[in-house]
């Protein structure tokens, strides 16, 4: 693990490794640098220790320490990982209903459509060129145009009525 | 509707309608799809989309359109029944860290490490509620009407809470954001923030940060509670799945966490929000508000004037750039709040109607803005307006609310919005 510490008025730049007793540094010269005085400085490692706050006992204890703790990671190596089991945190989705699309048109030849825009920006002259698309290349149909009301995700009943009594099929498009 | 139709929709939005229109029973629905974007695209363009390919299929975009609306119907399209959809398992097993991967890698996460919700840690959690963990709490979905909401349990909101890190005696409040129904991840293109504002004695009682650095990353109870509203917005309201239940183009990193305001009730010269609101002051309120994110909180107009700075010009500054698509919250530090007071704001509200009166726009700028002018512009009062009248920015001061947090150390301002 890199890291970097700062230790009262020194920093400390180095590659240490932790386990869960003491902190050893494998780095073997550490440089650490005053940052009050600007110069760099070299610092013995029991100073250093010190100034991390580490009782340089600790590394004399952490040589019997260190075998003991291999024997138990070996034991618990050989038991295998330890399985835990946890929840799953998912709400619950509501049920779908399939619903079969609306039949369609054998042809539409001579054919009102309606072209209705969700609102979003822009929807309204997309579909305004999809009314001119038609009138080149199959004019026998006929376009309305129609801005449904409310925000994009809301229903428009009235609309659809009209559409279902006046209409034959719908372009919808959404814009953005 | 029972009137063939043919939905067309840009690339941009492929896996959002094909998932969506699944999830409400036509997972054939043909829809056929535009190259992105249309907004803001010339009408020559525009034109040239439609004598084009649709991008996702490469065949002739009108003649889908009109294939769309002519071919016969399969059987498959004809189908009707109901399907239950599946979240998985109830419970998982495997080591912890496979654990923590395995919730990473299925999107149950805010992609930082949680803490796993053993059976244990989830019994230990529901004790911080009255609530019997298999009571409805409410419904969540990325948008509105747009998705199918997902329904919710105590028991599931106390799970999330666990991984974000909360003890039991914070779920009241994550419970209460649950409840409001308003994720913290919508499915918008605009990445929008969310916010709670929390009031009430739980605030001391759960030792929650009102001071120094309130709304960063300084206090257990804030920061699990706000973390607690991102992991359930994504596990109970299937919100934050980017291109499907999640478009926000460019993020925001509020929603990691959101904006957890716990009024600083002692220090402010005001009446507490909630109180305001009509609850008693030993009320615990918590309420939620959704924009775009949080202004510049110095450097506003007339904040250097002495003796007293002028801090209703300094907030009608941080006003400005702020759209009017939803209402606005000031969010002063008490000190900018004592010399309002100075000033002649004796109560919050008599702050909104200056700030609702002033933070106007000219009609022009109104009628070029996104979304932002429309309220103003619609109705009586707009009837004979001309390009340079001002009109407010804001349609009503009830949109218009004031909250105050922060620990004094500066005159801090900004508004979320």
């Amino acid at each position: 693990m890199n890291a970097f510490f700062q230790a009262g008025n020194l920093s400390f730049r180095g590659s240490i490794s932790v386990d869960k007793r003491v902190r050893t540094f494998t780095n073997s010269q550490p440089m650490v640098r005053n940052t009050v005085r600007g110069g760099p400085m070299k610092i013995n490692r029991r100073t250093l220790l010190s100034l991390l706050g580490v009782a340089p006992t600790a590394l004399i204890s952490s040589a019997a320490g260190s075998e003991q703790l291999k024997n138990k990671k070996k034991i618990a190596e050989a038991a295998g990982p330890t399985k835990i089991e946890t929840l799953n945190p998912r709400g619950i989705p509501p049920a779908i209903t399939l619903v079969p699309l609306a039949p369609r048109l054998a042809s539409i030849e001579g054919k009102t459509i309606y072209l209705v825009s969700d609102g979003f920006p822009g929807a309204d002259t997309f579909l305004n060129q999809i009314s001119i698309w038609f009138k080149k290349n199959m004019p026998s149909v006929a376009t309305v145009f129609r801005l449904k009301a409310g925000g994009f995700a809301d229903d428009d009943p009235k609309l659809w009525a009209e559409i279902k009594d006046k209409g034959n099929a719908v372009i919808m498009a959404i814009g953005h | 509707m029972g009137i063939p139709t043919a939905p067309m929709v840009t690339i941009a939005f492929k896996d959002l309608a094909l998932t969506n229109a699944a999830k409400k029973g036509m997972p054939l629905e043909r829809i056929c799809f535009t190259p992105h974007p249309i907004w803001g695209k010339s009408e020559a363009e525009m034109y040239a989309y439609l004598e084009g390919n649709d991008p996702v299929r490469g065949i002739p975009l009108m003649k889908e359109v009109v294939d769309a609306l002519t071919k016969p119907l399969t059987d498959d399209e004809k189908k009707t029944g109901v399907t239950t959809p599946s979240v998985g398992p109830p419970t998982y097993v495997d080591t912890a860290d496979n654990l923590q991967k395995y919730y990473m890698d299925n999107g149950m996460t805010d992609f930082m490490p949680i803490i796993l919700p053993t059976q244990e840690k989830v019994d230990a959690m529901l004790k911080g509620s009255s609530h019997h963990p298999d009571e409805v709490v409410g419904q969540l979905t990325p948008a509105r009407g747009a998705f199918p909401a997902w329904q919710f349990t105590v028991k599931q909101v106390a799970i999330n809470a666990v991984m974000a890190g909360a003890e039991p005696e914070y779920l009241p409040i994550i419970l209460a954001i649950a409840a409001s129904e308003l994720p913290s991840l919508s499915s918008s293109t605009n990445s929008f923030a969310t916010a709670a504002i929390i009031n009430g004695p739980i605030r001391d009682k759960l030792n929650m940060n009102y001071g120094i650095g309130a709304m960063g990353p300084f206090n257990q109870v804030n920061a699990s509670v706000g973390r607690a509203w991102t992991l359930l917005s994504k596990n109970l309201g299937n919100c934050g799945l980017p291109g499907e239940t999640y478009l926000g183009t460019q993020g925001n990193v509020v929603e990691f966490n959101n904006l957890i305001i716990v009024e600083n009730e002692k220090d402010s010269p005001w009446t507490p929000f909630h109180v305001q609101k009509g609850f008693k002051p030993d009320e615990n309120v918590v309420s939620v508000f959704f924009g775009y994110g949080i202004s510049q909180g110095q450097g506003g107009k007339g904040s250097a004037i002495k003796p007293v700075p002028q801090f209703d010009q300094g907030l009608l500054y941080n006003f400005t750039p702020l759209t009017s698509i939803f209402g606005a919250v000031a969010v002063l530090d008490p000190l900018v709040a004592k010399d309002l007071v100075e000033l002649g704001y004796e109560t919050k509200e008599k702050l909104s109607e200056w700030l609702q009166k002033n933070a106007t726009l000219t009609v022009r700028d109104a009628r070029t803005m996104l979304f932002t002018g429309g309220a103003a512009l619609r109705g009586p009062q707009a009837a004979g307006l001309k390009d340079d009248d001002l009109i407010p920015r804001w349609p009503s001061t009830a949109l218009i609310n004031v909250v105050v947090v922060g620990g004094q150390t500066n005159r801090s301002c900004p508004a979320f919005s």
